[in-house]
C-alpha cells in the first residue's frame, strides 16, 4: 500500500488521478445520457421549447465556473508544492524516465512496435485518422444530441480507442510500470535491480523459419513470411468487402471511404493483437526487415 | 441527504432565468476571499519563517547588549568618575572667572580695534594701487602727473603705519587668547577623558540603538563562478545562511543557543572569510534555502551534498587543499591524511596526492638472508598474528595459498647477491644492549617489550617500525649486526638510519634483542620450495592481491595498482555501492555504513559470485571514521581557480619536506616539527634530554652547516643520550629538507657567505662586557660541559654559534626567545626594546645595539676545553 500512495501523492501523477476520475465520471454521465434518449425515443432537450439568453443565463454560470476553478486551483497551488527533483546530472538517467501522461502511451506502444512503427507511423496515423473523420464520416444522424443506438460504430470504436487504447496505457504507464519499463503492480516496491528474463521471439520462428542466418544476416524465407502474414492481415479489407458488398452501409461508404475505414480499424486493432501475442505467446516482431520491423 | 437531493432536484424545476446564484457567488467568491488572504499569510508569513529567526535574534541582541550596559553601568569607576568631574569643574570655573571674564573682553576690544586697522590698511592699500594706476597711466601718456605718485607715498605710509599698529595689537591679543587656549585645552583633555570611562557604556548603547532600527532582510553572500554543474557551466554560489545564523560573527553570542551561536575558531574564518567565500564551499547544505530542512539537506533528499555535521566538516578541506598532507588546525583532516600515508592505501588505490609516495613496506628480494622459511609461511598467512601492531593488513590466505607465496618469494631470493658475515656477533652483554635500546633512541620509532608510550603518544593503532618484543625468533644474529650496524649495507633505500654503534655496541644489542623470543608452540610445516606449480601459482597470487604496491619485488618493479581509484569515491551513491547478501538491518543502506563496515572488514561484502580481495586492516573506530571522513571529500569538485588555494612553489617545499620528515624517515618520531612530532618524549622523565624543536631551524642554522650535520651529524648537546641517527641523505633529499625549513618561515634559499660577516671591534668589546654581566655562561658553555647541572638547565654550546647559527637569528632569538621556541628556559633580558637598557649605558642604553653587540661577541667565541 506504502508504493501505491507514493504514486497516487506524487504531484505529477495528482492530475492523472483526477484524470482518471473526470474521464470515468464524463463517460457515464454521457451514456446515461444517451440511454435515455435512446429509451425515451425523443430528445431531452426538445422537451424545452424555449431558448434562452446567453448573457446573463450562460455567461453567469460560466463566471461561477470559472470562480470554482479559481478557488481549487489556489488551494491546490499552495497545498501541494510543485516538485523539484535532483539536479540534471547527464552521467546519471533517473529509472524509470516516462514520458508526459499524454504520451506514456505511445512510450507503452513502444514495448510492443518498433520505434519507427511505434513513434512515428502509428502517431501520425491516429492524426490523419481523426482529421479523416469528418470526410469518411456517412452517418447523418447522432448530430448535436447524446445517443448510442443511432451511431453505435462510431461510439464503440471510438470508445474503443480512446478509453481502452489510449486513457487505459496511459493508466498503465502511470501505475503499471517501474524501473527498466517492468511490470510492477501497484503495491510492489519498485525495485531498480530487478532482473527479467526476456526470451522473445519472432513469428516466423514458430513456423520453424529462423529469423536471422548463422552469419547474423536476414533469412529471406523469414522476410517472406512476414510479409505474408501483413498481407493476409490486410486482405480481410477485400474479404469483408466482398462479403458485406451488397448491404447497404457499405454501399453508402463507397469503396474509398470503406477501404480508408477498413485500413484505420485494422491498424488501430493491430495494437491489442500485438500486446496479445507479446504478453501470451512471447511474439516480437511479425517482419523483420533492415529497414523497419512490425 | 435526501434533503440535499431534494434541494437540487426543486432548484432544477425552476426556469433557468429565475433562479437565484446568489448564495452560490457568496459560497465561491468567500471560499476565494480565504484563500487568497490564506496564501498572502503563507507568502509573507508561514513559508518564511526565517523572518520569525532574525526577529528572535534581534531581540537576543539587545538583550545581550542591554546586559553589557548595565555591566558598564555597574563597572564605572564611581571614584574616578567623580575625580574627573571635580577636575573638569574646577577647570570649566577657572574659564569663567572674573579675570578670564575681563580678558575675554579685552581679547573682544583688541579684535574690534584690530578690525578697524585692518580695514585702514586694506583701504590704504586699495588707495594706493588706484593712484599707482594713474601715475603709471600719465607716465605711458607721456607726461608724468607727480600727485598720483604723491598720493602713492601717502597711502604707503599710511599702510606702513596701520601695519606697525596691527602687530602691536597681534601680539597683546595672542598673548591674551593664549591664556583663555591653555585652560580651553585643559578642559578639553578632561572631557575627553570622562568620555574615555563611558567608552563600554556609550559603546552598549550605540549598538543597542543600531539592534532597534535594523530592518529584517535576507542576507547573502555570492561567489560568482565558483563551480560548474553538472553540464561543465560555471554558476555562481549564493549562500544565505547567515540569514537564520545571524550571530556568526557577533562577540556577545560566543555562548548563545543555536542557530544565534557565534563561529568558533575565527583564526580559520580570517583565512576563509565567509563574506568572500560563503558558507557552504566548508559546510555543504543547499545555501539558497531559507528554511532549515532545505537547507541542511535533511528535507531534500535530492540535494546531493547534505549538511556536514561536527566533524564530519574536516570532509570538504580535500576541495582545496588536495596536495596538502598537513593543514594547521586541520584536527581529523590531518589524523586522516596520516593513516593513509602511513598504511599505504595509495599501494593498491589511486588517490590524488599520494601518487608519488614511496613504497610503504620492505623489499622482499633477499628474505633468505633474514628469516626462515616457516616465519615467513606464518607471517605470509597473518601477519598479526607474530605482530598485532604491524601496518601489514592482513589477507587471510590459507596455508597452500601462504605457502605458494612463500615458494615465490624464497626463489627470487636465490638470486640475491648479499650475503651477511658469519660469525661477527658474538659476545654480547645482554644487559649493557637492553640498556642502549632503552637510552640510544631505538624506542623513537621501534616498539621493544611492553614499553608502549611511544605507541599511545603517536595515538594511532599501529607501529610506524616493526616491534622488536619477539626479534629473536625472527631474524638471525649475523643479518642482525649487519643491519643495525648500516642498514644500508644491507638494503640501498632502508629507512632506518645507523646510530654509529661501535662493534662491541651492536654486539651487546644483537645479544639483547636475540633473548626476545616468541614462545608460543607452532606446528612443523615444510615448505615445498622445489615444486614449480607452488611457486607459478605463488607468483600468480602476489600479482592478483598486488603485494607490488607495498613492496618492492624482484621481476613486478612495473606493476600497475591492483584496485580501484578513490579519487571521486565521495561522489557514489547508495545504489552503486555493492552490499552483498548483507540486509539493511545488518549494514543500513548509506554510504556512511557502507564505507565504515568496509574499511572495518573489507571481506564482509562477499558473496558466492562477487570475491573480495582487500586485505584487513586493523584501525580502531575512530580511526575508521576519520578516514570516512577524508573519503567523502574526495570528489573531482573543485572550486573554480580564484578560490582555489594555489599549490604554489612554497607549498610544494612545505609538502616535499613533510613527506621526507614525517612519513618517509620518522623524523617526527623524536622532533617536534610543526605542530606534531616528539614523541619520543613520553620515554624521557626529564625535558631537557628530548631531542630539540625543530620548527625554528629555517631561521636559525646556516645550510652548509645544516647540509654537513645531515651529512654526519655532530654532537651538539652532549648530555643528551639519544643519538641523532646518520640518514644516509643524498644531496638532493638534504636540499628538500633546508628548503622545507626555510619555507615554512616564508623563506627561500639563497647562496650566501656566512664567513663574511664580520663583526665590529666596538660591538664586540661591549658585547663582552654584557655577556658577562648577563652571566650567559650559568646556563652556555663554550668548551666543557659544567658538572652538577640536570639537564633541563643546560644550553648549548656557544662555540658552534659562528659557523652554525644565522646572525640575524641570534638577535630575534635573545628579544624574544619564548615566541621562537615556546617554553624555553631562555630568559627575555629585554622585554621592550623601546625602553633603555637596564644593564648598560653604552649606545645610549638603546636594547637593539646591545644585543647586536652581544651578537657579534656570541660569533667570536673560541672553543675551548
Amino acid at each position: 500500500m506504502h508504493n501505491i500512495w507514493l504514486l497516487v501523492s506524487k504531484p505529477d501523477n495528482i492530475p492523472i488521478v483526477a484524470l482518471l476520475v473526470f474521464v470515468i465520471v464524463y463517460t457515464w454521465w454521457s451514456f446515461a445520457k444517451a440511454l435515455k434518449n435512446d429509451r425515451q425515443g425523443y430528445l431531452d432537450e426538445e422537451k424545452m421549447s424555449d431558448k434562452i439568453q446567453v448573457w446573463p443565463n450562460l455567461v453567469r454560470v460560466e463566471f461561477l465556473g470559472a470562480l470554482f476553478v479559481m478557488v481549487i486551483l489556489v488551494f491546490w497551488s499552495f497545498l501541494i508544492d510543485a516538485p523539484l527533483e535532483e539536479p540534471a546530472n547527464p552521467t546519471l538517467t533517473p529509472n524509470p524516465s516516462k514520458a508526459p501522461w499524454y504520451f506514456l502511451g505511445l512510450q507503452e506502444m513502444l514495448v510492443y512496435f518498433d520505434p519507427w512503427i511505434a513513434g512515428v507511423v502509428l502517431p501520425t496515423f491516429i492524426i490523419l485518422g481523426l482529421m479523416a473523420i469528418p470526410y469518411i464520416d456517412v452517418n447523418e444522424k447522432g448530430n448535436g444530441y447524446y445517443t448510442y443506438r443511432e451511431r453505435k460504430y462510431a461510439v464503440l470504436i471510438y470508445c474503443f480507442g480512446f478509453l481502452i487504447l489510449w486513457v487505459s496505457l496511459i493508466v498503465l504507464g502511470t501505475f503499471w510500470r517501474g524501473p527498466g519499463w517492468y511490470f510492477f503492480f501497484p503495491w510492489e516496491e519498485w525495485d531498480t535491480h530487478r532482473v527479467v528474463a526476456l526470451t522473445n521471439v519472432d513469428l516466423s520462428e514458430y513456423f520453424g523459419i529462423q529469423t536471422r542466418r548463422a552469419d547474423n544476416s536476414l533469412n529471406p524465407m523469414a522476410i517472406i513470411f512476414g510479409i505474408v502474414i501483413i498481407a493476409v492481415y490486410y486482405s480481410l479489407i477485400g474479404l469483408y468487402w466482398i462479403k458485406k458488398k451488397n448491404s447497404e452501409f457499405v454501399k453508402k461508404l463507397g469503396f474509398t471511404k470503406y477501404s480508408i475505414i477498413a485500413f484505420l480499424f485494422l491498424t488501430m486493432m493491430s495494437l491489442p493483437i500485438k500486446m496479445v501475442l507479446r504478453i501470451g505467446f512471447n511474439i516480437k516482431y511479425i517482419l523483420v526487415t533492415p529497414w523497419f520491423n512490425i | 441527504m435526501s434533503k440535499l437531493l431534494q434541494l437540487f432536484s426543486k432548484r432544477a424545476e425552476t426556469p433557468i432565468e429565475t433562479r437565484g446564484y446568489g448564495k452560490v457567488y457568496l459560497i465561491l467568491s468567500g471560499l476565494l476571499f480565504i484563500g487568497t488572504m490564506w496564501s498572502l499569510f503563507d507568502e509573507i508569513s508561514t513559508r518564511r519563517p526565517w523572518k520569525d529567526y532574525q526577529d528572535e535574534y534581534f531581540t537576543l541582541s539587545e538583550e545581550k547588549w542591554g546586559e553589557r550596559l548595565k555591566e558598564a553601568v555597574a563597572s564605572l569607576d564611581s571614584s574616578a568618575l567623580r575625580e574627573i568631574e571635580t577636575q573638569l569643574n574646577e577647570a570649566q570655573a577657572k574659564l569663567i572667572s572674573p579675570e578670564i571674564v575681563s580678558i575675554k573682553q579685552k581679547i573682544n576690544e583688541l579684535d574690534e580695534v584690530l578690525l578697524d586697522l585692518n580695514r585702514e590698511f586694506t583701504f590704504a592699500k586699495s588707495r594706493g594701487d588706484e593712484a599707482y594706476y594713474f601715475w603709471k597711466k600719465s607716465i605711458h601718456e607721456g607726461h608724468e602727473d607727480a600727485s598720483y605718485k604723491k598720493q602713492l607715498d601717502e597711502n604707503e605710509a599710511e599702510m606702513a603705519s596701520a601695519n606697525q599698529k596691527i602687530g602691536v595689537f597681534t601680539t597683546k591679543h595672542d598673548s591674551l587668547s593664549g591664556i583663555v587656549l591653555e585652560l580651553t585645552n585643559a578642559v578639553k583633555a578632561i572631557t575627553t577623558k570622562r568620555k574615555e570611562l563611558f567608552a563600554s557604556l556609550d559603546f552598549a548603547k550605540t549598538r543597542i540603538e543600531k539592534t532597534k532600527s535594523s530592518s529584517i532582510s535576507i542576507h547573502q553572500v555570492m561567489s560568482n563562478n565558483f563551480d560548474r554543474s553538472n553540464f561543465g557551466i560555471p554558476k555562481a554560489r549564493i549562500d544565505r545562511c547567515q540569514t537564520c545564523h545571524a550571530g556568526w560573527k557577533d562577540e556577545t553570542m560566543e555562548d548563545a543557543q543555536r542557530p544565534f551561536t557565534k563561529h568558533p575558531v575565527p583564526e580559520l574564518l580570517k583565512i576563509h572569510d565567509p563574506e568572500v567565500f560563503g558558507c557552504t564551499p566548508c559546510h555543504h547544505g543547499q545555501g539558497t534555502a531559507l528554511t532549515v530542512g532545505l537547507a541542511h539537506g535533511e528535507d531534500d533528499h535530492y540535494w546531493e551534498r547534505p549538511l556536514l555535521k561536527g566533524k564530519e566538516v574536516y570532509a570538504s578541506c580535500n576541495s582545496c587543499h588536495m596536495n596538502q598532507t598537513y593543514l594547521k588546525q586541520g584536527d581529523r583532516y590531518n589524523f586522516a591524511k596520516r593513516l593513509i600515508a602511513e598504511s599505504g592505501c595509495f599501494g593498491c588505490h589511486e588517490i590524488k596526492g599520494y601518487m608519488e609516495m614511496p613504497k610503504i613496506g620492505p623489499p622482499l628480494n633477499q628474505l633468505t638472508t633474514k628469516e626462515s622459511a616457516e616465519w615467513l609461511f606464518r607471517w605470509v598467512r597473518n601477519p598479526k598474528d607474530y605482530n598485532p601492531h604491524t601496518r601489514m593488513p592482513n589477507f587471510k590466505f590459507t596455508d597452500d595459498q601462504a605457502e605458494a607465496v612463500t615458494a615465490y618469494l624464497w626463489s627470487i631470493s636465490q638470486s640475491s647477491s648479499y650475503h651477511p658475515q658469519k660469525g661477527i656477533s658474538g659476545n654480547g652483554n645482554v644487559d649493557h644492549g637492553k640498556e642502549l635500546v632503552d637510552k640510544v633512541g631505538c624506542k623513537g620509532c621501534h616498539v621493544v617489550e611492553e614499553d608502549t608510550r611511544v605507541r599511545t603518544a603517536r595515538g594511532t593503532s599501529y607501529d610506524i617500525a616493526p616491534e622488536l618484543t619477539r626479534v629473536g625468533s625472527k631474524a638471525n644474529n649475523d643479518w642482525l649486526y649487519e643491519w643495525i650496524k648500516n642498514p644500508r649495507s644491507v638494503n640501498p633505500e632502508a629507512r632506518m638510519p645507523n646510530l654509529r654503534l661501535t662493534d662491541q655496541e651492536a654486539r651487546d644489542i644483537v645479544s639483547y634483542l636475540m633473548t626476545l623470543k616468541d614462545d608460543r608452540q607452532f606446528e612443523q610445516k615444510t615448505i615445498d620450495f622445489s615444486s614449480p606449480e607452488t611457486i607459478a601459482k605463488g607468483e600468480k597470487l602476489i600479482r592478483e592481491y598486488g603485494c607490488a604496491g607495498c613492496h618492492t619485488i624482484k621481476g613486478m618493479e612495473r606493476e600497475s595498482r591492483v584496485s580501484v581509484a578513490l579519487n571521486n569515491f565521495g561522489r557514489k551513491r547508495v545504489d552503486e555501492l555493492d552490499f552483498g547478501d548483507k540486509k539493511s538491518s545488518e549494514v543500513p543502506h548509506t554510504w556512511d555504513d557502507w564505507v565504515f563496515n568496509k574499511i572495518r572488514n573489507p571481506r564482509t561484502y562477499t558473496t558466492d559470485r562477487i570475491i573480495s580481495k582487500m586485505p584487513v586492516f586493523s584501525f580502531a573506530d575512530s580511526e575508521i571514521v576519520a578516514i570516512r571522513t577524508l573519503l567523502r571529500g574526495y570528489t573531482k569538485e573543485l572550486p573554480e581557480e580564484p578560490y582555489q588555494q594555489a599549490f604554489d612553489t612554497r607549498l610544494q617545499k612545505v609538502e616535499a619536506g613533510r613527506r621526507l620528515t614525517h612519513y618517509q624517515y620518522n623524523c617526527v618520531g623524536c622532533h617536534q616539527l610543526e605542530e606534531e612530532g616528539g614523541y619520543i618524549k613520553a620515554t624521557l622523565d626529564d625535558e631537557g634530554y628530548a631531542p630539540p624543536y625543530l620548527y625554528p631551524e629555517g631561521n636559525k642554522v646556516q645550510e652548509p652547516w645544516l647540509h654537513d650535520f645531515l651529512k654526519g651529524p655532530t654532537t651538539i648537546r652532549p648530555w643528551l643520550n639519544i643519538r641523532m641517527p646518520s640518514f644516509s641523505l643524498n644531496d638532493e633529499e638534504i636540499t628538500v629538507v633546508t628548503k622545507y625549513f626555510l619555507a615554512l618561515h616564508k623563506k627561500e634559499l639563497e647562496m650566501k657567505d656566512y664567513k663574511a660577516f664580520q663583526p665590529s671591534a666596538t660591538y664586540v668589546t661591549v658585547g663582552k662586557k654584557l655577556f658577562d654581566d648577563l652571566q650567559c655562561l650559568s646556563c652556555h658553555y663554550t668548551g666543557k660541559v659544567p658538572e652538577g647541572k640536570t639537564p633541563a638547565d643546560l644550553a648549548p654550546n656557544l662555540a658552534l654559534a659562528k659557523s652554525r647559527l644565522k646572525p640575524d637569528w641570534i638577535v630575534d632569538w635573545i628579544i624574544n626567545p619564548d615566541v621562537i621556541q615556546p617554553g624555553t628556559k631562555m630568559p627575555q633580558y629585554f622585554p621592550d626594546l623601546k625602553e633603555p637598557s637596564p644593564f648598560s649605558e653604552d649606545f645610549g642604553s638603546d636594547a637593539k645595539e646591545q644585543i647586536k653587540a652581544l651578537r657579534e661577541y656570541v660569533l667570536t667565541i673560541q672553543g675551548s676545553k
